[in-house]
């Protein structure tokens, strides 16, 4: 059994009387210590899968199994109890709170969680030690990006969810930005699934899952993964 | 179609926009309701009074009023209607056996009418009316007995009937207050008031004058004009009193004058009476001394007479001793010669016959005669009986006179002592006598003898024969035996005497102790005599005196003669109405400044609120300036917004607060006032006040939002809002606290600092909320305070006791000294005196008394450390309020007046704390040293354990006048403060609406800046309570410390109140107990815990995807 198990997996949203099928019916599998990048356009799904992967919303109809655990059927406290302890977010727009310096943004996960990693630590692991105590606004988008790969990491997650990270970054940042996650996933061997619309950034991941309006267009294993720092993009 | 854009702002954002309504609506409510409570209250009054025709003056007189007083005040100007009134005070049993304190009044009046509310109004002369609101709930009491009666005199004297049965309820202007004043019962507090059919009064003259002024009506009781025009009236009215008064007073003057002419005449003449009386007994008495005196003469001649009787029987006695031994000697030579040896009487017997015979032998002899012896016979018989008739017929008579006499308790002593001399002549002449008797019968015995024998006879033989039986010469022996026998009676005679004399003695001595005996009692019944005129004498100056007093204190009543005073009483003289126009105006200056604190925070909420709106409409904003919008059509779309949230705001919040405070503070007041149901007023200026400020408070407040924002360059605008940098705080220079934070309490305490707009709109708004329940209790505490502090602390005393004079003091003070229950008790001299300033002269009361006892009946002290004042005599001490309104301070020199008018200059030595009018204190011998005037004690100030059984034994004392017990004022001060509990509830309601409404905006606020990054945390796995912390963590911190800030806030708003509430007498506390401060801290706290509970749920419904949308 996979680490991940996607299975028939739909989601509806009603918007009054119209029925708006963001999933239709959807499957995959995904393996421990896999960087996973999901591709699509916009409003493709990829989001959707994303939140649900998350615990920030439920399929409705299948069943998503995570290590074991299935959380489609979870109510909001267990949904809650796994963003805290198997989940890491990084967000495409950093979602750090601007009232904490760097290090602080990473304490705030790390006091939360069971078995967390050191902050000062993760904050040289991706490579902002000398920053720490700057508040956000003092930082760069690259390094704002890298704290909440800081923060999302020091959880010491099962899974490591990543919402378009480069989205807000200019292509130099974004590229170490994706170099701190090839890392984490290569060397940490953390399970990695980043969601993207940037079709240059698939072959970075192991998997590429291709999702078109709610389908799975196509699920491709790529065996050599492309080092970060070669992408062009 | 911009202004569409309005309309879909305000939906969009309609929590901000509700809640600038909602601080709008509360502050106008607040203010609209405030504002016109005392129009209300006063208006509603106003009508009743006007409609129960309530009197602009009322006249009361010392004497009562006469028709022809009342004629004279019909024919006044100031004068439109006009009621003279009978009235009693008495006491009342109910059926419950309740006593009341009653003032019966007459039912059927023309002015100061009551309305009748339930029942009906009397139709028998034994039917009465009860003000209903005297005795609380009365209801039951329709249709059962009252009786009335009085404690010392007998009430049918002066109404008709004396049991009534109740018929009918109702209430009066004249009876508002549930205290309706003092009766003239001993002072004591009325309970009832009740209307009787007029009949019953027999009184001759009405008690009191009730008058309405023309034009009057149509001013409001309570305005300015009304107040102006009364007091210009009420100068003509006292003027026209003072004329009559004045008048009434010659005429009692001669009436009493002429009494006391009559009474002095009346003095006179028994004065005259009495004299001649003591002057009779006088007379007596002088006789009776006289008679003693005499008496007493009387009994020295006595005396005289007895030793003059004793030296003459001694002298008689030695004369008798004398003759007696020398006539023994011859007696007993004779008789020692007699052969027979017979006595000398005998032997003298027959000698003396024998001589006769010789004798009558010579005469034989001699003539011749034939028979001889019958001639001599018949003669010497005849010569017998001539004695005999001489014995009988005068000197036996004589001898019983004199012995009558002598034994006669009536005969002088003189008397008895010549009687007693005669008698002893008598006694020798009958002895002479009664011999020669016995003798002539010897003789005639020896001439008959001889005549048989010697018929013959030899008449020389037989005188031979004698001359032989003598031994010579029978003559010789005859002489000499005569001799002897006369002797012999002499002597005999001298013992007599002397027995006369003894006898005579021992009479006299028998009557000097009689006379003794009764010269004697004679003394004893002068001497009783004597003292009975004397203490007459006494008894008769002291019923002159006692009458003379009469006379002189008659006169000096009538110089000191009451003047015949004509009270003149406004409205605000009575008592209710009084009160109850001190108190609508309190409510004013409430009205007037609480609702300025609603408009700090609402300017607050508004800034808050609309700066974080032009913060999320900043891109659009940039977008219309880009179009080409000019600034003032972009600052026209959110005025519009401010405009219609405070308009529509107003609106609401002046039609809530006309409906609920109105209301709910006249109920509030209807606890302490009988009030006519409310008339509803719609004051307009308070609405255009309302809304002006409220709407202009907005649009500006809007405005200079705005501004700021639009003096930005568009392309700017387009851009996201640099955030506020975030600041390091000084807590995080301590390192080891901080790192010990929870990062929920790095960012409540960095927020804190960032925000400072919200950090004091919320910290105003919540200690606003805490200082308005600061408030509410504090003036609750403020006026128990002035009970609790003035009569309980200062007042170290329970009762005072007012006197007519101090002419009977000493035994007031006995009795008082004798009383085990007073712990101590003071005179006071207390009267009205001036406080000459600057420019204006205040009036004072003047407390004078004795430094120590002072200082125990008044427990004088420092206005801020409470530290205890001393009387001394040097210089006077000045209480607080009355120092502070005249600028007074402690060694200031002011010039005050002497009880008798005198001015002086004092020295103020202190300021005391004081609550309850103005005084200045002054010791005995400052007062006698400033003024050189005695003190005259009118009170005695007293602190008792029972002060029942005080008043009992000072009942009917000699210049006790009255006693004053402060629990009455103490009753009424907690009426008031029930009353207050309303007003705290309403404060409780609008200080929590406030603090609703701050923080409601405030959480609204801090979520909606927030909802990135609270999505996030829950995108992070924050459970739901970490999320709550990290946004009440916040708000409850400004909470707290903003009812830290609202403790000392309170405290100066309640002292910023409690100075507008101000009545000139009375000095509110300003202390508030500790629980208040803890209850208005307790209730913050409260409060701000309810909204957070509100605001679970809106951070519940924060979507987690919101942290996935791009930064505006």
């Amino acid at each position: 059994m996979s680490f991940i198990e996607f299975k028939n997996v739909s989601k509806v949203y009603k918007m009054g009387e119209v029925e708006i099928r963001a999933l239709d019916d959807i499957s995959f599998e995904i393996e421990k210590g896999e960087f996973v990048v999901v591709l699509g356009a916009s409003g493709a799904g990829k989001t959707t899968i994303l939140n649900i992967l998350g615990g920030m919303d439920l399929a409705t109809s299948g069943s998503v199994v995570v290590d074991g655990k299935d959380i489609s059927k979870a109510n909001e406290k267990e949904l809650t109890e796994y963003r805290r302890f198997d989940i890491g977010f990084v967000f495409q727009f950093y979602n750090l709170v601007q009232n904490l310096t760097a290090r602080e943004n990473v304490e705030l996960a790390v006091q939360i969680c069971h078995d967390p990693m050191d902050s000062r630590f993760v904050l040289k692991m991706v490579g902002l030690e000398d920053r720490m105590d700057n508040f956000p606004s003092q930082l760069s988008g690259g390094e704002q990006q890298r704290v909440a790969i800081a923060r999302a990491v020091a959880k010491n997650p099962k899974l490591l969810l990543c919402d378009e990270p480069t989205g807000a970054l200019d292509y130099k940042t974004g590229k170490q930005v994706l170099k701190v996650l090839q890392d984490m996933c290569f060397k940490q061997n953390m399970t990695v699934v980043m969601i993207t619309h940037n079709t240059a950034l698939a072959e970075m991941g192991q998997k590429i899952i291709r999702v078109r309006s709610g389908n799975i267009e196509s699920v491709t294993i790529n065996e050599n993964p492309m080092d970060a720092e070669d992408i062009e993009y | 179609m911009f202004h569409k854009d309005t309309f879909r702002l305000i939906r969009k954002t309609f929590n901000r926009f509700f809640s600038l309504l909602m601080i709008v609506l509360i502050g106008s409510s607040f203010m609209m309701g405030l504002l016109s409570s005392r129009p209300i209250m006063e208006q509603s009054v106003d009508r009743y009074n006007d409609d129960r025709k309530l009197q602009d003056f009322q006249i009361y007189s010392s004497y009562g009023f006469d028709d022809n007083d009342i004629r004279a005040l019909r024919k006044q100007d100031f004068v439109e209607d006009l009621f003279a009134s009978k009235m009693v005070d008495v006491f009342s049993e109910n059926e419950y056996g309740d006593v009341l304190v009653t003032r019966v009044e007459e039912v059927n009046r023309p002015m100061n009418d009551f309305q009748l509310i339930s029942g009906r109004l009397p139709e028998r002369s034994d039917e009465l009316v009860i003000v209903s609101n005297s005795i609380g709930d009365s209801s039951h009491l329709l249709g059962s007995k009252l009786r009335l009666y009085l404690d010392d005199e007998d009430l049918s004297e002066k109404l008709v009937n004396t049991e009534y049965e109740i018929v009918g309820m109702a209430k009066t202007p004249c009876y508002m207050a549930k205290i309706q004043g003092t009766s003239n019962l001993k002072n004591l507090e009325l309970d009832l008031i009740v209307y009787i059919p007029n009949n019953n009064f027999k009184a001759e003259y009405y008690t009191t004058v009730y008058f309405t002024v023309p034009e009057a009506m149509d001013l409001d009781s309570y305005g300015d004009d009304y107040h102006d025009f009364i007091v210009e009236k009420g100068d003509e009215v006292k003027i026209f009193a003072l004329n009559q008064q004045d008048n009434l007073k010659e005429t009692l003057l001669a009436e009493y004058r002429e009494k006391i002419g009559e009474g002095e005449q009346e003095l006179e003449e028994k004065k005259a009476e009495g004299q001649a009386k003591l002057d009779e007994a006088k007379q007596k008495l002088d006789d009776a001394k006289i008679q003693i005196i005499a008496a007493q003469t009387q009994l020295d001649t006595m005396r005289t007479a007895i030793s003059t009787g004793t030296a003459r029987i001694s002298t008689l006695q030695r004369q008798y001793d004398n003759d007696y031994a020398a006539i023994d000697k011859r007696i007993k030579d004779v008789e020692s010669k007699d052969a027979q040896g017979r006595s000398f009487q005998t032997i003298f017997a027959e000698t003396l016959s024998d001589y006769a015979t010789y004798n009558a032998l010579k005469n034989i002899k001699n003539s011749q005669s034939i028979s001889p012896y019958a001639e001599n016979i018949t003669r010497i018989e005849n010569e017998n009986a001539e004695y005999r008739n001489r014995l009988n017929g005068d000197l036996y008579p004589q001898r019983n006179e004199l012995n009558e006499i002598i034994n006669s308790p009536s005969a002088t002593a003189e008397e008895k002592q010549t009687a007693s001399d005669q008698l002893i002549e008598v006694n020798r002449q009958i002895t002479e006598l009664e011999t020669q008797i016995t003798v002539n019968e010897l003789l005639i015995e020896n001439l008959k003898n001889m005549d048989d024998q010697s018929g013959t006879g030899n008449v020389d033989e037989l005188i031979a024969d004698l001359d032989r039986k003598y031994g010579g010469s029978i003559e010789t022996v005859y002489i000499s035996q005569t001799s002897l026998s006369q002797d012999l009676l002499r002597l005999e005679a001298t013992r007599e005497e002397i027995r006369i004399a003894n006898e005579a003695i021992a009479r006299i001595n028998l009557e000097i102790s009689s006379a003794e005996a009764e010269i004697a009692s004679g003394q004893i019944e002068y001497e009783a005599g004597e003292k009975e005129y004397r203490e007459g004498v006494i008894l008769f100056n002291e019923e002159i005196e006692k009458a003379e007093a009469e006379i002189r204190k008659a006169y000096q009543d009538l110089e000191e003669l009451p003047d015949a005073k004509w009270m003149v009483l406004d409205r605000d003289s009575h008592y209710s109405s009084y009160m109850f126009a001190s108190n609508a105006s309190q409510m004013g200056a409430i009205g007037t400044y609480m609702p300025i604190l609603f408009y700090l925070v609402a300017a607050l909420v508004c800034m808050t609120t609309m700066t974080r709106l032009v913060d999320e409409q900043r891109g659009q904003i940039g977008i219309f300036r880009a179009l080409g919008f000019s600034k003032w059509e972009v600052t026209s779309k959110y005025l519009i917004y401010a405009l219609l949230a405070s308009l529509i705001g107003c609106v609401l919040g002046i039609v809530f607060g006309m409906m609920v405070f109105p209301t709910v503070i006249y109920q509030t007041w209807r606890l302490m006032y009988d009030l006519p149901d409310m008339m509803m007023l719609f004051p307009i200026e308070n609405v255009i006040i309302c809304v002006v400020a409220f709407t202009g408070l907005m649009l500006l407040v809007t405005y200079f939002v705005v501004r700021k924002t639009l003096n930005e360059e568009p392309s700017q605008l387009l851009r996201p809002k640099a955030p506020k940098n975030a600041r390091k705080t000084f807590i995080e220079n301590i390192t080891f606290i901080w790192r010990r934070l929870s990062f929920t309490s790095k960012i409540t305490a960095r927020n804190l600092i960032r925000y400072k707009s919200r950090f004091f709109m919320t910290v105003i708004g919540v200690a606003g909320c805490t200082g308005l329940l600061v408030v509410g209790w504090g003036i609750k505490d403020s006026i128990a305070d002035v009970v609790a502090i003035q009569f309980g602390q200062i007042y170290n005393h329970d009762y005072v006791i007012n006197l007519e004079n101090d002419h009977n003091i000493e035994e007031i003070n006995t009795i008082l000294e004798n009383d085990l229950n007073n712990e101590y008790f003071a005179g006071i001299m207390t009267y009205s005196s001036k406080v000459y300033l600057d420019d204006k002269e205040k009036v004072i009361t003047m407390e004078v008394l004795d430094a120590r006892s002072g200082n125990d009946v008044f427990n004088l002290r420092e206005t801020d450390c409470k530290t205890p004042l001393k009387m001394n005599n040097t210089g006077v001490i000045v209480s607080q309020k009355f120092a502070k309104i005249n600028g007074i301070k402690a060694g200031d020199q002011i010039t005050i007046e002497s009880s008798t008018g005198l001015k002086a200059k004092v020295k103020v030595n202190e300021i005391c704390e004081m609550y309850f009018q103005h005084y200045i204190y002054i010791s005995n011998e400052y007062y006698e040293t400033v003024f050189r005037e005695p003190v005259h004690y009118n009170c005695i100030a007293v602190k008792t354990s029972d002060g029942e059984n005080l008043r009992q034994s000072l009942e009917g004392v000699e210049g006790v006048e009255s006693m004053v017990d402060f629990s009455a004022v103490t009753k009424q001060f907690n009426t008031m403060i029930e009353a207050l509990n309303y007003i705290i509830l309403v404060i409780i309601l609008t200080a929590g609406s406030l603090a609703f409404v701050v923080l409601i905006n405030l959480t609204q606020v801090n979520i909606s800046e927030r909802i990135r990054e609270i999505a996030t945390l829950k995108v992070l796995g924050f459970r739901n309570h970490e999320i709550n912390s990290y946004i009440f963590k916040e708000i409850m911190l400004l909470s707290v410390i903003g009812g830290v800030i609202g403790l000392p806030l309170g405290v100066l708003e309640h002292h910023f109140i409690m100075g507008v509430i101000d009545m000139e007498m009375i000095r509110f506390g300003t202390n508030i107990k500790l629980m208040s401060f803890l209850y208005a801290y307790v209730i913050t706290i409260v409060f701000t815990l309810i909204v957070l509970m509100f605001t679970r749920k809106p951070l519940r419904k924060i979507e987690m995807i919101e942290s996935l949308k791009s930064v505006e």
